[in-house]
């Protein structure tokens, strides 16, 4: 419950970084909550950090498509400030503690897993633009 | 003159998308759109660095039109202009010269003040801090840090230093004020605190536009894309290492 808090502040923090219009800060800040409130729930029952980031890219990706739709601006806006918490910015700086430690081994788990949510992350976002543009075809005219 | 008007417009249109953080296909299918409604054939290609437009008109001319794009950074606002606008002009509302115009304000235009950006910035970090779990004793040190790391980057910005550089003396300074306040005991835990304001510097968006630019096949952009958020992740990561290591040695650790 707290997280959700946390990271809807923090999606209106970095929205603001990103010159989002005011009018779309809410939206942007709750879709990430829920996005968040999505990866800690599968973390809880499947404690897999690459699960939970696929299936909260999911959610954030079909909050914004379904934002675009009702406030009529594109996707893109209300998508990029949504997934920035889920970008892997502590197993970064984990990768190069240990590299600075000389611990190799966990520095490449860590770095392996940076490139693995990254994916995870665009692959969320990507199942959901392609199926909604098929089922909904936003570009037909 | 009318081809040169179009193209100028087209081009203008996907250059303030590129440069505020658009992903690749969406710069090329709105200089597409723009041309195609004024009854052109166009051919677009677009990187993070260059857009490349060619059009035919109906006596078969060609006209061909290249922007370079030298610095990004993610103005969503604008993004959003250029898109209502590109809509507005397809339907056949707005003229050409009174588009170009419009276009060059909205290039010119900074939707938020330095100050209020800065303390966005501040928020979005100590919220991290505290979803990573730190405790609220992080908060106060991590809002300061990012304070003072995003106005020393907005005053470098103005001289236009490449990226890594960037990057590597925010990550830098973030490390030290870091390191120096958990020293005095003003916070407690130094990784929860570093890895909150880190967040401000962590290419998410470069990351995420350059592996979606791969899933839709503008393989150019995609690489592209990644190799500056893997540059920029060396350099933060280049920046808390080398701090981080040069402390334990004097700290003798």
């Amino acid at each position: 419950m707290l997280s959700f808090i946390y990271s809807f502040f923090s999606v209106i923090g970095f929205g603001i970084v990103f010159n989002l219009p005011i009018k779309l800060l809410p939206a942007a800040a709750l879709s990430g909550a829920i996005g968040q409130a999505g990866y800690d729930i599968v973390m809880h029952y499947f404690n897999s950090p690459t699960t939970a980031t696929v299936v909260s890219a999911v959610i954030i990706g079909l909050l914004g498509e379904i934002m675009a739709r009702l406030y009529k601006k594109p996707a893109t806006l209300f998508v990029i400030p949504g997934i920035i918490p889920l970008v892997p910015g502590s197993y970064i700086y984990q990768a190069m503690l240990s590299l600075v430690q000389g611990n190799m081994k966990s520095a490449g788990q860590y770095g392996l897993l940076t490139v693995f949510l990254s994916i995870g992350i665009a692959a969320g976002l990507m199942a959901v633009t392609t199926f909604w543009n098929i089922f909904f075809g936003s570009h037909k005219k | 003159m009318k081809n040169e008007k179009g193209l100028t417009l087209a081009d203008t249109a996907a250059e303030i998308l590129l440069k505020n953080g658009a992903e690749t296909r969406r710069v090329e299918t709105t200089a597409d759109m723009i041309l195609s409604s004024l009854g052109y054939v166009s051919h677009t290609f677009a990187t993070p660095t260059t857009v490349i437009i060619s059009i035919e008109d109906g006596s078969g001319k060609l006209n061909t039109a290249i922007r370079r794009v030298h610095f990004r950074l993610i103005n969503l606002s604008k993004v959003d202009m250029v898109n209502s606008f590109s809509r507005d002009f397809c339907k056949g509302n707005i003229g050409l010269d009174d588009g170009i115009k419009y276009l060059n304000e909205v290039n010119k235009k900074e939707k938020y003040k330095p100050l209020f950006r800065i303390l966005g910035g501040c928020l979005g970090a100590s919220m991290f801090t505290l979803l990573f779990g730190g405790t609220w004793t992080d908060f106060l040190p991590t809002c300061l840090i990012a304070f003072i790391t995003l106005s020393v980057l907005e005053i470098i910005a103005k001289y236009q230093i490449s990226d890594f550089l960037n990057n590597l003396i925010g990550s830098m300074i973030i490390t030290v004020f870091a390191l120096l306040f958990t020293y005095l005991g003003f916070g407690v835990s130094l990784n929860k605190i570093i890895i909150g304001s880190i967040m401000l510097l962590v290419p998410g968006v470069a990351i995420t536009n350059g592996a979606r630019d791969f899933m839709y096949g503008d393989l150019l952009s995609g690489t592209a894309r990644t190799a500056e958020a893997v540059m920029t992740a060396i350099a933060i990561a280049a920046g808390v290492g080398v701090t981080l290591q040069a402390w334990f040695y004097i700290r003798g650790i």
